[in-house]
C-alpha cells in the first residue's frame, strides 16, 4: 500500500526556488491580521482592546477552554479592532487586526510568560519535569502543526506522552510539487531541526521511562521524578527520525548531507535521517509512518496509537526556537513560486501578513495570475489578495494561466483503473465517486470513503479529467 | 444527485456545469488523456496494420480505410442526431474501426467493414451510452455479428503473397486433422503423438511462418511478431499492464496441457505453440481483452477475468465446432466484468 502513488511528481516545479536562500520580509506599515481560529479546535479569546499598543511577540489572544492555541502579534503596532478576514481555505474568521509600525525590528521579540498550564492542569504531576517544561513552552509559544492541518502541537505531545512512543518523526518529505520551504529550512537550519528533535525525544524518553518505572514499582523516588532516565545502554528509549524525500541528484546542497553533518558533529546516536523514494504523497502522516517504521495506521487511529509522533520540519524548528530563544510562533518560511512572480523564492514571513504584501515583495506580475495557497495538489486557489498567511500555509504559487496540461472537462470514465492504481489509501476512487453521485452514503462508507485524505492523486492521473477528489471530498463533508 | 456543497449551496453537478468545481485541488494534472491513450493503442497497431497490408495487398488497405471511416462517421452522425456531445476527437471510434478491420479476412467485400463498424459504434457502443458505458468490446461484438450473419465471406481465408487461392488457417488445419487423427491413432493403439506429422516447414503448420506472419488468417492477426511488438509498446507506454495477458495465456496453456494429459495425447510443445501463435489469440489477448472499458479495474479482478477468458478460449477451441474461440471467450468474459468488479473493486490492498 505504501508504495502506491504518483512517482516523480514531487520534483515538478521545484527548480524555481530550490536554490534560493531564505529571505526575510521586512515588516511594513501595513495591516496584519491574526485569525482567532487558524488551527483545529476552539477559537482563541482576544486579550487586547482596540487602541492597545502591542509588541512583536506579545500575546494578543489566549487559549479558550479545550483544544486551542495562544496567538501572538508578529509586529510592533496598534490594535485596530476585530474584523472578519478571509483565510486560505476561503472561510471568514474573526481576526485581530494590528496596524504595524514602520520600524518594526524583526530580530527582536518578547516572550510572554504565561501561566504554568501543565502543572496547573495536572497537579498530581502526571508528566515528568522535562515533559512539563516542553508542553508549557510549546503551549505558551502558540505552536501548531505547520504542515497544513494546524493541530495544536502541545496537545499532540501531551497525548503522546501518555502513550508509549517509540519514534518521533520530523516530516521533511515535501512531496507537493513546487514547494521548497522544507528543503531550504533543512539545508539552512539543520542544527535547529536536529537539536529540536533531540529536545523532544529526550523529554519523551524520560516520560516513557518514568511511566515504565511507575508501572513496575508503583511508586518512584523524587529523583526519578525529576531526573533523566536512560536505559542501561545509555540510549534514549525514544528514537528520532528525520524523513525526507530523495532529491534530484543535481540538487545541491543535499538536505540529508546537511542534517547528517550536524548529527555526526554532535555525536547524536538517537536520530537518523531516512530518505524516502519520491512518490507523491509520501509526506502524508499515515503513509509516512508506514513507510518509515513499517507500522500500519488504520482508519480512526492516530500515529501515536502505533507509537509514533509526526511533526513537520517547520514545527520542530519552531519548537527549538521556542525552547532555545524563547521565541513564540510569529513567523514561518513559505515558498513563493511559479511563473507569475518575478522573484520566486523562499521567504521568511511574519504570520498574519496579507498575501498582497508577500506577493508584492516577490514581484507579482500584473496580469491575471492564479494564486494557489499551499501546494498545487492539495492547496486552495485564493480569491482575495487580503487573504491572511497563517502558520499552516507553506507556499503561494502564482501561475499565469493554468498548471493543468489539459482542458479539464467532465468526460466519461473509461474505466482504466488508474485511480485505483495510485490511491495511497488503497481505495477505489471511481467506485466512491459512483456512490457519491448516486447519493449512496452507506456504500460510500463501506468502501472506505471516509479514509480518503484528499491527496488529489486520483484526479491527477485521471485521463478523462474527472474531478474525483473534489467529488469525494464534497460528499465526505456531508 | 443530491450532494450540496457547504459553501456554495450548489449540487456537484451544478458546480461541474458552472465550472466552479474546477477551482478545486489538485490544480495540476497529468498530460495523459483519453485521446492520448487511444492514440497510443492506434500506434501500437501500426506494425500489425502495415504487415497485413504488405501481405494481403491493396484490398486489405481498403478494408481498413472503410472500417475506420465508417466507425468515425457513424459516431459523428449518431451524436449529431441525438444532440450529444461529439466525442469523435477522442480517437476511440477510430480505434474501434481499426480493430474491427484487422480482425476481418483479407478478401471480404467492402460493405462488410462498413456495416460492421456502424454496428459496433451505434448498437454496441452508443446505444449503451457511449464511451465508457458499453458492456461488450464494440469491435469484437461486431466481428461476431458479422461472423454469424455473413458466415460465407467471413470464413474465406487466403494464403498471403498468393493470388486469392482459398486456404485453411493453421488453426482449422489443426482442428480437422487432430479430430480425425487423434481418433484414428487412438483406435489403432498408436502411442506416437498424432500431430507429429503436421508440423515443420513444408507441412501444413509452420510455426516459424506463423511467427513471421506468412500464413492464412485475418488482416491483423497473422504476424505474431508485429502483434508482440505492439504489445511491448503498450506496456512500455503504461497503457496496459501485463496482468490480463499473463493470466489469459497461462490459463489457456494450462487448459491445453491438462486436456492433453487427460486425453492421453502427451504434451507436444509444437501443438501448444500452434495454438498460441494461431488464430486471433495473441491479437485478442493484447488488443481486445485489455480494453479498459470492458475489463475489470482492480488487480485481482484482472487476474480472474484473464483466467476466465483463457480457460473459455481453450474449451471453445478444442470442444467447439469452430476453430476459433477467442472472440466469443472475450465477449463472455466481458459479460461477467460487472460481477467481478462488484466483488473485487472494493478489495482493499
Amino acid at each position: 500500500m505504501a508504495d502506491k502513488g504518483v512517482a516523480g511528481l514531487s520534483h515538478v516545479g521545484k527548480y524555481f526556488t530550490k536554490d534560493k536562500p531564505i529571505i526575510e520580509i521586512e515588516a511594513k506599515e501595513a495591516e496584519y491580521s491574526f485569525p482567532l481560529k487558524q488551527h483545529i479546535g476552539k477559537q482563541a479569546i482576544p486579550v487586547v482592546k482596540p487602541g492597545d499598543k502591542v509588541k512583536r511577540g506579545q500575546l494578543i489572544a489566549k487559549e479558550a477552554k479545550g483544544l486551542s492555541i495562544c496567538i501572538h502579534s508578529s509586529v510592533d503596532g496598534t490594535v485596530i479592532g476585530i474584523a472578519k478576514k478571509v483565510t486560505v481555505d476561503g472561510t471568514m474568521v474573526d481576526s485581530i487586526v494590528v496596524r504595524g509600525n514602520k520600524s518594526s525590528d524583526t530580530k527582536r521579540y518578547i516572550w510572554t510568560k504565561t501561566e504554568n498550564y501543565c502543572t496547573k492542569q495536572s497537579p498530581d504531576g502526571k508528566f515528568s519535569k522535562g515533559m512539563c517544561e516542553l508542553i508549557d513552552i510549546v503551549r505558551s509559544a502558540g505552536i501548531m502543526g505547520m504542515g497544513g492541518a494546524g493541530y495544536p502541537t502541545y496537545a499532540k505531545y501531551a497525548l503522546a506522552a501518555k502513550k508509549s512512543i517509540d519514534y518521533v518523526i520530523a516530516n521533511g518529505a515535501e512531496c507537493e510539487p513546487y514547494l521548497t520551504a522544507d528543503y531550504r529550512l533543512m539545508v539552512e537550519k539543520p542544527k535547529n531541526i536536529v537539536l529540536g528533535l533531540c529536545e523532544i525525544i529526550r523529554r519523551l524518553s524520560d516520560e516513557k521511562n518514568i511511566t515504565n518505572v511507575v508501572k513496575i514499582n508503583k511508586n518512584y523516588s523524587k529523583e526519578q521524578k525529576a531526573g533523566r532516565f536512560k536505559n542501561d545502554t545509555g540510549e534514549l528509549s525514544v528514537k528520532g527520525i528525520i524523513a525526507l524525500e530523495k532529491q534530484n541528484l543535481n540538487t545541491s546542497p543535499r538536505a540529508n548531507d546537511a542534517l547528517e553533518g550536524v548529527i555526526r558533529a554532535g555525536k547524536i546516536t538517537d536520530i537518523q535521517v531516512v530518505t524516502l523514494p519520491s512518490i507523491y504523497p509520501r509526506g502524508a502522516e499515515k503513509i509516512l509512518v508506514k513507510s518509515v517504521t513499517g507500522r500500519q495506521v488504520d482508519s480512526g487511529m492516530l500515529p501515536s496509537d502505533v507509537g509514533c509522533v509526526v511533526s513537520n520540519i517547520h514545527t520542530v524548528n519552531a519548537i527549538y526556537e521556542a525552547i532555545a530563544y524563547r521565541k513564540p510562533l510569529i513567523d514561518r518560511v513559505i515558498t513563493v513560486s511559479g511563473d507569475g512572480v518575478r522573484y520566486p523564492g523562499n521567504y521568511l514571513v511574519p504570520i498574519g501578513v496579507s498575501c498582497k504584501d508577500v506577493l508584492n515583495e516577490a514581484g507579482i506580475i500584473e496580469e491575471s495570475v492564479t494564486v494557489i495557497a499551499g501546494g498545487p495538489m492539495m492547496g486552495h486557489v485564493i480569491f482575495s489578495d487580503e487573504t491572511v498567511i497563517t502558520g499552516s500555509v507553506n507556499g503561494l504559487i502564482c501561475i499565469k494561466g493554468t498548471l493543468c496540461n489539459k482542458e479539464i472537462k467532465d468526460s466519461s470514465c473509461i474505466r482504466c483503473g488508474k485511480c485505483i492504481e495510485v490511491c495511497p489509501m488503497g481505495l477505489s476512487p471511481v467506485n466512491l465517486v459512483q456512490c457519491a453521485l448516486s447519493g449512496a452514503g452507506k456504500s460510500f462508507i463501506k468502501n472506505g470513503g471516509k479514509e480518503c485524505m484528499k491527496c488529489g492523486s486520483c484526479s491527477y492521473v485521471c485521463p478523462a479529467g474527472r474531478e474525483l477528489t473534489a467529488i469525494i471530498a464534497t460528499f465526505s463533508k456531508k | 444527485m443530491i450532494i450540496k456543497d457547504v459553501k456554495q449551496g450548489l449540487t456537484v453537478q451544478e458546480q461541474v456545469k458552472h465550472n466552479n468545481i474546477y477551482r478545486r485541488a489538485p490544480h495540476i494534472r497529468t498530460i495523459t488523456t483519453t485521446a492520448t491513450i487511444m492514440t497510443d493503442v492506434c500506434v501500437s497497431l501500426i506494425p500489425a496494420t502495415f504487415f497485413g497490408i504488405g501481405m494481403f495487398g491493396a484490398h486489405a488497405a481498403l478494408i481498413i480505410l472503410t472500417g475506420v471511416l465508417s466507425a468515425v462517421i457513424s459516431e459523428l452522425i449518431f451524436q449529431l442526431l441525438t444532440h450529444r456531445e461529439v466525442t469523435v476527437n477522442d480517437m476511440s471510434a477510430f480505434l474501434t474501426g481499426l480493430l474491427l478491420s484487422l480482425t476481418l479476412p483479407p478478401t471480404v467485400p467492402l460493405w462488410i467493414p462498413a456495416v460492421g463498424s456502424a454496428f459496433a459504434i451505434i448498437i454496441v457502443k452508443q446505444l449503451y451510452g457511449g464511451i465508457g458505458c458499453n458492456i461488450m468490446n464494440p469491435a469484437l461484438a461486431a466481428r461476431c455479428f458479422l461472423h454469424i450473419s455473413f458466415a460465407k465471406p467471413m470464413t474465406e481465408y487466403i494464403c498471403p503473397l498468393t493470388d486469392a487461392v482459398s486456404s485453411a488457417t493453421p488453426l482449422e488445419v489443426l482442428k480437422t486433422s487432430s479430430m480425425t487423427q487423434v481418433t484414428t491413432s487412438f483406435s489403432a493403439g498408436n502411442s506416437i503423438a498424432p500431430q507429429a506429422t503436421l508440423f515443420g516447414a513444408g507441412n501444413n503448420i509452420d510455426l516459424g511462418g506463423m511467427f513471421l506472419g506468412i500464413t492464412a488468417g485475418t488482416i491483423g492477426e497473422v504476424s505474431v511478431m508485429a502483434i508482440i511488438a505492439g504489445g511491448m509498446y503498450l506496456v512500455y507506454r503504461k497503457v496496459i499492464t501485463v496482468c490480463i495477458p499473463m493470466a489469459y495465456i497461462t490459463s489457456f496453456i494450462g487448459y491445453i496441457v491438462i486436456y492433453s494429459l487427460i486425453s492421453n495425447n502427451g504434451i507436444d510443445i509444437r501443438y501448444i505453440g500452434a495454438h498460441m501463435f494461431g488464430g486471433g489469440l495473441l491479437f485478442g489477448i493484447i488488443f481486445m481483452a485489455t480494453d479498459y472499458v470492458t475489463s475489470p479495474m482492480s488487480f485481482a479482478g484482472k487476474c480472474i477475468y484473464g483466467a476466465f477468458a483463457g480457460v473459455l478460449t481453450g474449451i471453445l477451441r478444442i470442444h467447439g465446432t469452430s476453430a476459433e474461440g477467442v472472440s466469443y471467450a472475450i465477449l463472455c468474459a466481458n459479460m461477467i466484468v460487472p460481477l467481478i468488479d462488484g466483488k473485487c473493486a472494493c478489495l482493499r490492498r
